[in-house]
């Protein structure tokens, strides 16, 4: 306990920034990683962390747009930024399209990369409306899957793609 | 054991360069941070400060300078990736930097970085050495350039001070009529660090002889090397097969009697030679 307290009075580093569309400001300690501060200061248990050197990429998220390792960077990195984490898909409890199309086509086994695969995937599509296969692969290919579903996962990918591809046309009309 | 430090991001380039002069040598540069986040987790580097440097917006520009482009030290390899000028101009760099790391990486890593790391095995660095890359290198008061050759001298090792900051990447641009190329072997696509990697450009002369021939080959020596003494054994002569086999050859006797025969010889001699000849192939032979 004693120690716990003494630990966190080294957070002493102050930052601000857009978390999931909200604002928010946290202490930190200089060393932490963002995999750190939004996991074990605000409770964001969705992102995962794997290996801890960027090669995994169960710990992606979104950093002013784009898909980045939660485990290279540091809280203090975040600072002033917009961070999409996968809490953020969801609205009110009902799954986004992306969600919805990795359970639709059976993505996920143990499901610890698919939040890092989630959040690939939606940097991927708000870049790219339509990705061609080859760039889903290219997209993905810093997230490793050890239940080795990658063809369902690209399937989603292509299927969610192809939804939001429908959908926008429908909207269009 | 993670190692403890205290966060500093500077507004501008002179005051991170004047910090670096007041604390350069108890201090560690973070750029894309890739590299960096591993040892300092580890714990073996534990500095005093990390420098966040990755706001600069000085030097996050691409520029003509002289008869070089100069690429801004801090541009992220997807940045610099999704350049149609840089794609146009330097076709195997683009390649290399393809070949980095993940998507992840690519959106924070940087040129500078990687040339600041000095790894024997960076994908970026032959792709530059092959545009007989300069390095424009900044203290608070002055400015030198250097030839990234002479700048890596070793493994992780360069002639940085402890208060200079890598802040362009000067790269000359070639005629139309010369061809890249840049290959690399390594366990699998993604996420792999090159076993051996290899950039070659060139081009040939009206009577179809080889004019200009620049080689450059990484991760099988101390540093990434431009192998000279290849490039002149075909110069002048009729591209063809045989002659660019003994090329290929020589550039791997080369690095073998440099490097001493290891246990991974009998694997690396042909992987370097294999892997230059198709460098060469894709520069010199499929020019109609």
């Amino acid at each position: 306990m004693n120690q716990e307290i003494a630990q966190d009075e080294q957070a002493n580093l102050e930052i601000c920034f857009s978390l999931n569309g909200s604002d928010i400001q946290v202490k930190i300690k200089p060393w932490e990683t963002a995999v750190d501060t939004l996991r074990n200061r605000l409770g964001l248990t969705g992102i995962k962390e794997g290996c801890g050197i960027g090669e995994c990429g169960a710990c992606t998220i979104i950093l002013d747009g784009k898909a980045v390792n939660g485990c290279l960077i540091l809280a203090a990195q975040l600072d002033g930024r917009t961070v999409e984490t996968v809490e953020g898909l969801a609205v009110s409890g009902t799954m986004n399209y992306l969600q919805k199309a990795f359970l639709d086509k059976g993505s996920i086994q143990c499901g610890f990369c698919s939040p890092g695969m989630l959040m690939s995937t939606k940097a991927l599509l708000d870049e790219y409306k339509q990705p061609s296969r080859d760039q889903i692969i290219n997209a993905l290919s810093g997230n490793l899957c050890r239940c080795a579903g990658y063809v369902q996962i690209i399937e989603a990918v292509e299927e969610a793609a192809r939804q939001e591809g429908e959908l926008q046309k429908t909207t269009d009309k | 054991m993670r190692s403890e430090f205290k966060y500093v991001r500077t507004d501008s380039l002179q005051e991170c360069l004047d910090f670096l002069s007041a604390h350069g040598l108890e201090t560690e540069i973070m750029a894309g941070g890739t590299d960096l986040m591993i040892s300092l987790r580890g714990g073996s580097l534990s500095p005093k400060f990390v420098l966040d440097i990755s706001r600069l917006q000085e030097i996050r520009s691409i520029e003509k300078y002289r008869d070089f482009i100069k690429i801004g030290s801090n541009l992220t390899y997807s940045e610099l990736i999704n350049d149609t000028l840089l794609a146009r101009t330097f076709p195997a760099l683009h390649v290399a930097m393809g070949c980095v790391g993940s998507q992840q990486i690519r959106n924070v890593g940087t040129l500078g970085g990687n040339i600041a790391n000095s790894s024997p095995a960076a994908d970026s660095v032959p792709g530059m050495m092959i545009h007989e890359a300069e390095i424009m290198i900044q203290k608070a008061d002055s400015t030198r350039i250097e030839k990234l050759e002479k700048l890596i001298v070793g493994p992780y090792s360069n002639t940085l001070t402890p208060d200079e900051l890598i802040t362009g990447i000067l790269l000359r641009p070639v005629e139309s009529n010369f061809k890249q190329s840049y290959r690399r072997i390594a366990r699998r696509k993604s996420l792999s660090i090159a076993r051996v990697n290899a950039a070659v450009l060139g081009s040939l002369n009206d009577s179809g002889c080889i004019e200009e021939l620049r080689i450059s080959v990484g991760s099988v020596a101390p540093t990434p090397l431009r192998m000279r003494q290849a490039e002149n054994s075909i110069k002048g002569l009729r591209p063809e097969f045989k002659i660019l086999q003994e090329a290929s050859e020589l550039v791997a006797k080369q690095i073998i009697d440099l490097v001493g025969a290891r246990h991974s010889t009998e694997y690396k001699r042909p992987a370097i030679a294999g892997l230059v000849l198709k460098c060469l192939e894709d520069v010199l032979l499929d020019q109609n």
